[in-house]
């Protein structure tokens, strides 16, 4: 049976972590749950350097997988990386207010979904380093990487500028598709399909706050990155097109 | 946009008044420090006395305290050496002589060390003490003045002291006891134990009777004309059992709720409470239940008036329940009645000099004016009044901003005013919406009762630590009410060491003898734990497990 209250991670994302130990709990005073390794696998160090270690080459290959290799979009997706996980821990405190989820959104869009999910795996990785770091980290990563991919399949640009409502629907729906993704971090043997819903049925309130945290994201920074991933796009064009024609007079 | 903006502000800004809540606001307050106030205050015409209660591990112990009814600290006693919950309620006695002596005022005060002491309530300085039996605590329940003397129930047994000196006229051994007050009838002094014994003792120390109960009886038996009453703590729940004092038959006269409260005499009956339900029942030639009002009531009750009693809730939100009781015995529900400090309390208030004293496991002492503690409750506390201008000024920055072509900054500061608000709403929204989407917990300590455990543990809190292959238990625990006193209790019988950690969501327990392997996991009654262990609440009965993760 699958402990019902135990997502900490999913609620309150580094929260409650300390010393790369995790501490089982909810949130806020009243709800603490009792237990440590409720969120799956308590990693050995070698086994943590070694899930690290996939998750950094996985972001590597997501990258250099690409056939646009620009120098522009690297340092700026490298500026973004550092940026959005610096928000992100400076956030920590505030439960589930992420600025993650929009970024990922934002540069899966405009950078495409390898670049996005390259984006998402090692903004996790970094900001878990410092606000916490285990089993989970794994799924938060995956689950950013998805919304990532979500941002690719869509045009957040109509008639040459940003629809807020676009944005601000789709990173609604992402803050949920992150919340289912990232509580199967809990899932063992025992869990039970029964079991694992109720654990979603709880952490709706906790979700709703991630939606709500999307929201003031996309109006207080949403316009902003727009601008700067399509700014970092239109240089990597104009470089891959000067790189073309010193091919063709070369 | 602008309109949409607007009718989003108008609409909560009147919703604002409704999410304020009814508290009464105290005339004075004081913090007791780490311990709870368990039992009532009691008052004499210029002082309130109160005692500090807990399972105390570190430098801190239980005080006795003395204030006046304007809230100035007049004198604390601390005893160095109680370190069990006491529960034993605080009696006052006026100065007098009989053929024992004479003596002055007196306030007494049994401790769960054993010792039985007798203050000055001027200074507090003790009069004479006693030491009596203990095993695991002493005493823990009611007093009964008899003349010049005073009946003590003990840990094992009972005694009589004279109210002079302390000198012993008789002490007599019975069953083990908790919170099992004393009463008197004409045919001498009643006393319940752990063991579901009714003892029934003269005037000289013998033993008239000893008579079979269905469980523990952990409070002073009702005493309505030639019939006792009592609550009995049975494994799964109560009863309530009447008998007659001349036919000595308990007869059960209904099956109550778990952890029965102490009841209260009323006007021909009694008022009983259990964590399901306050019951009021009324005896004539027999005794009838005659209403019932659901609640969570463990602990004492008081009549505050003739017929309106206080009772506090024993939940997380606790506040008193105020019932008037009519001639006939019937239940009706007030307005309940809550504090800046509502949460779980077992201590009935008390009424004196236009003014209400009431405390509950925050510790704090409250004084309450009277006129105002029930009809003229003040709808909003500091906290709430400012967090309502606050947001009352933010949705009106809003609209200005909105108003004056600056929509992208109004919505900019709608979302950070709205996740601000969602943000200290949160906690009490997850905890309701999880209590609204968890099925209650239908275990009870039948479900999880290892046949090999001694009985005499059956209706008392049992604790099993379980190391990979082996395990301790201790039973027989009685009165702790969350996970972390129960398990702190068990602890200290068994002799384990207990490492624990402070978070701001609450304590953590880390090692258990050293062990922490993967994390430690906790089971009430089969149901693994959800909360934090200061606060997650246990039974009278509750099975609590702790296990390896």
């Amino acid at each position: 049976m699958i402990p019902l209250l135990l997502t900490a991670h999913r609620f309150w994302f580094g929260g409650l972590l300390e010393g790369g130990k995790a501490q089982g709990g909810l949130l806020l005073g009243r709800v603490m749950f009792q237990a440590i390794g409720v969120h799956g696998p308590e990693l050995t160090p070698l086994a943590h350097a070694a899930a690290n270690t996939v998750l950094v080459l996985g972001a590597f290959f997501l990258l250099m997988a690409g056939q646009r290799k620009d120098r522009f979009a690297i340092a700026a997706l490298a500026t973004l990386v550092l940026g959005i996980a610096a928000l992100r821990v400076v956030f920590q405190p505030l439960p589930n207010v992420q600025p993650v989820t929009l970024a990922a959104l934002l540069v899966g869009s405009h950078l495409g979904a390898r670049r996005g999910m390259a984006f998402a795996l090692l903004v996790t990785l970094l900001s878990n380093l410092l606000i916490g770091d285990g089993w989970w980290t794994l799924f938060q990563g995956i689950g950013w990487a998805a919304v990532a991919v979500m941002g690719s399949m869509v045009v957040f640009e109509e008639h040459g500028s940003l629809s807020m409502q676009r944005l601000c629907g789709v990173s609604v729906i992402a803050a949920f598709v992150f919340g289912v993704i990232s509580t199967l971090s809990l899932v063992d043997g025992g869990t039970t399909l029964s079991g694992f819903a109720h654990v979603l049925l709880l952490g709706l309130p906790f979700d709703a706050l991630h939606a709500l945290g999307n929201l003031a994201f996309a109006i207080w920074l949403g316009p902003s990155l727009h601008n700067f991933l399509r700014e970092t796009v239109t240089l990597d064009d104009l470089t891959q097109q000067v790189g073309d024609v010193h091919v063709v007079h070369g | 946009m602008r309109r949409l903006v607007f009718a989003v502000l108008l609409i909560l800004l009147a919703s604002l008044p409704s999410t304020t809540a009814s508290t009464a606001r105290p005339e004075w307050t004081y913090d007791v420090g780490p311990g709870y106030i368990t039992t009532s205050p009691v008052v004499d015409e210029g002082r309130v006395f109160i005692r500090t209660s807990g399972f105390w591990t570190g430098e801190e112990r239980p005080q006795v305290m003395a204030f006046s009814h304007e809230g100035t600290l007049l004198w604390e006693h601390t005893n160095p050496n109680s370190t069990q919950h006491d529960m034993a309620p605080l009696m006052l006695v006026p100065g007098g002589e009989g053929p024992c002596g004479v003596w002055s005022d007196l306030l007494l005060v049994g401790w769960a060390d054993g010792t039985f002491t007798a203050h000055h309530p001027e200074n507090g300085t003790v009069a004479w003490g006693v030491q009596t039996y203990v095993d695991g605590w002493g005493i823990t329940g009611r007093s009964l003045l008899d003349g010049d003397h005073v009946v003590v129930p003990l840990r094992n047994g009972m005694a009589r002291y004279c109210l002079a000196d302390g000198a012993v006229d008789f002490h007599v051994e019975l069953g083990l006891g908790w919170r099992n007050g004393v009463s008197a009838t004409s045919e001498g002094f009643w006393m319940g134990d752990e063991q579901g014994r009714l003892w029934n003792v003269n005037k000289t120390g013998a033993v008239n009777h000893s008579l079979t109960l269905p469980g523990s009886l952990r409070h002073a038996p009702l005493v309505i004309g030639d019939t006792l009453m009592m609550h009995v703590q049975t494994t799964t729940a109560s009863e309530l059992v009447v008998m007659n004092t001349s036919t000595l038959t308990p007869v059960s006269l209904a099956s109550l709720g778990t952890s029965p409260a102490v009841p209260l005499v009323s006007n021909g009956g009694g008022v009983f409470a259990d964590s399901l339900q306050l019951t009021s029942v009324l005896c004539s030639e027999t005794c009838t239940i005659i209403s019932s009002l659901p609640t969570h009531i463990n602990g004492e009750m008081a009549w505050t008036s003739p017929s309106v009693l206080h009772a506090p809730v024993n939940t997380e939100k606790g506040g008193w329940m105020v019932v008037s009781v009519d001639e006939q015995g019937v239940l009706y529900e007030q307005p309940l009645l809550t504090t800046p400090y509502d949460g779980y309390g077992t201590s009935a208030p008390v009424v004196a000099d236009g003014r209400m004293f009431l405390g509950n496991d925050a510790g704090v002492l409250m004084a309450l004016s009277v006129g105002t503690t029930t009809e003229d409750v003040d709808d909003s506390s500091t906290m709430a009044v400012f967090g309502g201008l606050l947001l009352m000024t933010s949705f009106a920055a809003v609209a200005v901003l909105a108003s004056s072509q600056s929509t992208v900054a109004a919505w900019r500061w709608l979302s950070v005013v709205l996740v601000g608000l969602a943000l200290v709403m949160l906690p009490s929204l997850s905890t309701s919406w999880s209590a609204l989407v968890t099925p209650p917990d239908s275990t009870s300590q039948q479900d999880t009762w290892n046949a090999s455990w001694p009985d005499s543990w059956l209706g008392t809190q049992v604790v099993v630590f379980e190391f990979g292959d082996q395990s301790s238990v201790v039973g027989g625990l009685v009165g702790h009410q969350t996970v972390l006193q129960l398990t702190e209790a068990a602890c200290q019988d068994l002799n384990l060491s207990l490492s624990l950690q402070s978070t701001a969501i609450g304590v953590y327990v880390e090692t258990i003898n050293g062990t922490s392997a993967s994390g430690w996991e906790y089971f009430v009654d089969g149901e693994r734990g959800q909360v934090s262990v200061d606060t997650a609440v246990v039974d009278g009965t509750s099975v609590l497990v702790w296990r390896l993760a």
